[in-house]
């Protein structure tokens, strides 16, 4: 009998296992061995604040060690972990147990023991030989990722995936470095999020790290929340005394900003992000590091981790520098090592080649609505022209007065200056662009469209404050930076569910990423931004998986200003990017030279 | 930290199916087997493992030696599971219909898959059933198909849905491959 009364051998018929023969009875002599059990158990996260791992043992026959636990909130779940042994004879535990975790202390025990190993250690991936059975089945008898992505397959997912997506989670959960730069609005959220929860149902990883523009963390959230609803997320934020605990909390995800996750990396290895070995960091909005001598993108790139991976679509805003900084995060880093450092040339090309992927709209969503890019060019009434000459002129003289110590910052001051200028005038506060953008919005309004108005400026004399005081019978909403993230939250909300707000005016800087904008189908650029990456990521609000309907550009420019002529050089400098970086393009304030912007007033450099 | 699934109490309330496979050496050595225990979902909870060696002798039908030894492994690896599945799937090609109507007796459904297209015999104890989604398929219940609105033929189509009906039989098949192919012990 077995260890349990569901099932019993019968004798109804008399198996032929022995037969005589003459005197002699022989019987079918088999070679018998003991059956071994793994147990893989299913394990409940309790509530509490327990930091310690307890584990229950019970021996049921020499043959089977059933091991059960009790999991309670674990302070640190990475720096611990059981060791299951390699047995025939016996059923080993697999909860928590990853594959690709350091193995050394495994051992053939003959009875259960629970070894803790220091996993801040990480040595190389082990041979087959070195890996317990045990671990070996664990990772062979869970369901294949594909299955795990199909549609009849053992998990719920809450939309379709694409079949690009489907390939990029692949991408993700097969390469311990990845730079996902596909175009915006291709989703490289879900396909993030879906490779996690693969991940951590395979329990191929236990920890993530992931770091995201301070301004996006409800949306990741909301999309972890909706796409992989088993994870539990513990988003970093607030007062250092509240982010303490966030930090100790049990979760499979941190979900921090890089402005938080600067403050909260310090010299101390214990300090919260450094305490542990991630399984995972994924970088948002990559393009943040792009600078590789500023301290948050020295401290992302100081992280332990096992697999590193950036999202951005746009890996190059200004200069081949920027990839290079983040290429130089795009790779594990193991206990005691040195952060990548990586320089131009062949193997920066041929690393780049090798961890990018990126698709772009046109080639794996052919059926995108079309983008349209117009430009709108105005004539300044009589007195916004004569504001904007007057003080061009007297900015000359300034410079010229200046003479050898004129600086870039002075020049770009007026320029600044001159752009405002070109939103509103100064003296009347008239504007030949609201003149304009009003009688289309009138128009987009009857026929039932919505739109997007994204300027440099937040204030009220000439940036999207202004704009939305002179748009008011039209019910504008507002999204600038300096509003706090659940205002901005609340902002989103209101427009996407209420569809009496035709307008929505955005700070390019704070609405130009990570928004899900379809709502809207046209989009107007009020005044230039200095690097058309960034412009054509705020286009990208609008223009993704979603839209129904082609989405209009329209972008502003006065005549016979300053806009003209950044506008002119811009598109020289977008073709010449164009061809050497893949669509990516420059930052006209980074890559300008000093002939550029002096050029600019006809004059020439100091 | 494993992830508990979402609706969890489902899994619960429907229980557990397990995979019998027996897979016969490559050296005609003899037979391996297991029995993999998943939940609604796919998750893998046990697995259950056993091999036996036969005789290579002409005194004996090589059917009876089969019969035998698969009775013999199989009640090894009941032995050594604690857990009581809703139902035991098996592959018609790889488990005979004698080994649960005449050698082993459980309490829980057994039921046979073979693929429409084959030719399968079956005893006159088991009770036919034939599946047409997402393939074509006859399925041999011991000793009955359970009741439309039983909670076995309810994770029977929850695994249906998930894909699940004969996929595990490969996982089963590679973990019997990963213990005993690697090691040597038989040539599956």
């Amino acid at each position: 009998m077995g260890l349990s009364d569901w099932w019993e051998e019968t004798h109804k018929v008399e198996a032929p296992h022995a037969r005589w023969f003459g005197l002699f009875r022989r019987e079918i002599k088999l070679k018998e061995y003991s059956p071994s059990r793994l147990t893989i158990p299913p394990i409940r996260i309790a509530t509490g604040k327990s930091l310690s791992l307890q584990y229950k043992v019970s021996i049921s026959t020499p043959n089977s060690l059933s091991a059960e636990w009790s999991l309670t909130p674990a302070m640190n779940l990475f720096s611990c972990g059981a060791t299951p042994f390699d047995t025939q004879n016996g059923s080993v535990d697999l909860a928590s147990v990853l594959l690709n975790k350091d193995v050394s202390a495994s051992s053939k025990h003959p009875v259960a023991t629970h070894i803790f190993i220091d996993s801040y250690k990480i040595k190389p991936l082990p041979t087959k030989s070195e890996i317990p059975l045990s671990k070996r089945l664990a990772y062979l008898l869970q369901p294949s990722t594909d299955m795990l992505l199909s549609k009849s397959g053992p998990l719920e997912w809450p939309g379709t995936l694409f079949e690009y997506q489907m390939e990029g989670i692949k991408a993700l959960t097969t390469h311990n470095a990845l730079l996902l730069a596909d175009d915006m609005g291709l989703g490289k959220t879900i396909q993030a999020v879906g490779a996690l929860r693969i991940l951590f149902l395979q329990r191929h990883i236990e920890s993530c790290l992931l770091i995201v523009p301070a301004s996006l963390i409800s949306q990741w959230r909301k999309e972890l929340y909706h796409w992989a609803p088993e994870l539990r997320i513990s988003t970093i934020k607030g007062p250092a005394s509240e982010r303490a605990w966030q930090w100790r909390s049990p979760a499979h995800t941190y979900l921090t900003s890089y402005e938080t996750f600067r403050s909260d990396f310090t010299d101390n290895p214990q300090s919260p992000p450094r305490r542990h070995i991630w399984d995972v960091v994924i970088l948002d909005e990559a393009q943040k590091i792009k600078n590789k001598d500023v301290e948050v993108s020295r401290k992302c790139k100081q992280l332990r981790r096992r697999r590193a991976w950036a999202l951005t679509g746009t890996p190059i805003e200004n200069r081949m520098d920027d990839l290079v900084s983040i290429l130089e995060f795009v790779t594990p880093l193991k206990d005691g090592d040195s952060p990548l450092r990586l320089t131009h040339g062949q193997e920066l090309i041929d690393r780049h080649k090798r961890l990018q992927l990126r698709r772009k709209k046109s080639d794996v969503f052919p059926q995108l609505p079309p983008k349209i890019v117009s430009q709108i060019v105005l004539q300044l009434d009589a007195q916004q022209r004569e504001s904007y000459e007057r003080a061009e002129k007297e900015g000359i003289i300034q410079l010229q007065e200046k003479g050898q110590t004129a600086r870039i910052e002075n020049v770009l001051e007026l320029i600044m200056r001159l752009k405002q200028i070109c939103n509103f005038c100064p003296m009347s506060g008239q504007s030949a662009k609201v003149e304009d953008i009003y009688e289309r919005l009138g128009t987009l309004e009857s026929e039932g469209h919505r739109a997007l108005i994204f300027s440099q400026f937040i204030d009220q004399e000439y940036g999207a404050r202004a704009i939305v005081s002179k748009l008011q019978s039209l019910q504008p909403l507002l999204y600038t930076g300096d509003l706090s993230l659940s205002q901005r939250d609340a902002i989103i909300r209101e427009f996407k569910e209420n569809p009496e707000h035709r307008v929505l005016v955005l700070s390019i800087r704070a609405g130009g990423q990570g928004l899900n904008l379809q709502d809207a189908s046209y989009v107007f650029h009020f005044d230039r931004w200095w690097n058309p990456a960034v412009e054509r990521q705020a286009e990208g609000r609008s223009h993704r998986l979603g839209q129904t309907f082609p989405v209009n550009v329209y972008k502003y420019i006065c005549e016979g200003t300053i806009e003209e002529r950044i506008d002119k050089i811009l598109q020289e400098k977008q073709l010449l990017f164009d061809e050497l970086v893949d669509d990516v393009t420059i930052d006209l304030k980074a890559k300008l030279t000093s002939e550029e912007l002096f050029g600019l007033f006809g004059l020439t450099p100091p | 930290m494993p992830i508990p699934y979402r609706d969890i109490d489902d899994i619960e309330e429907l229980g557990l199916a397990a995979y019998l496979r027996i897979v016969a050496a490559g050296d005609k050595s003899g037979y391996a087997g297991t029995l993999f225990v998943i939940n609604a979902h796919g998750e893998p909870i046990e697995f259950t493992y056993n091999r036996i060696e036969t005789p290579h002798t002409f005194l004996w039908r090589q059917d009876d030696i089969r019969r035998h030894a698969m009775r013999k492994l199989t009640a090894s690896i009941l032995s050594l599971c604690p857990k009581t599945p809703r139902l035991i799937l098996c592959l018609a090609e790889e488990v005979k219909s004698e080994l649960f109507c005449q050698d082993i007796q459980v309490s829980i459904p057994v039921c046979r898959l073979a693929p429409a297209i084959e030719v399968t015999s079956y005893s006159g104890d088991e009770s036919q059933d034939t599946l047409k989604d997402p393939e074509p398929m006859n399925l041999f219940w011991f000793p009955n198909r359970p009741g439309e609105n039983s909670i076995e033929i309810r994770l029977l189509q929850e695994l249906i849905s998930r894909g699940l009906l004969v996929e595990p039989f490969e996982r089963a098949a590679i973990g019997l491959k990963e213990v005993y192919g690697a090691e040597g012990n038989t040539s599956l």
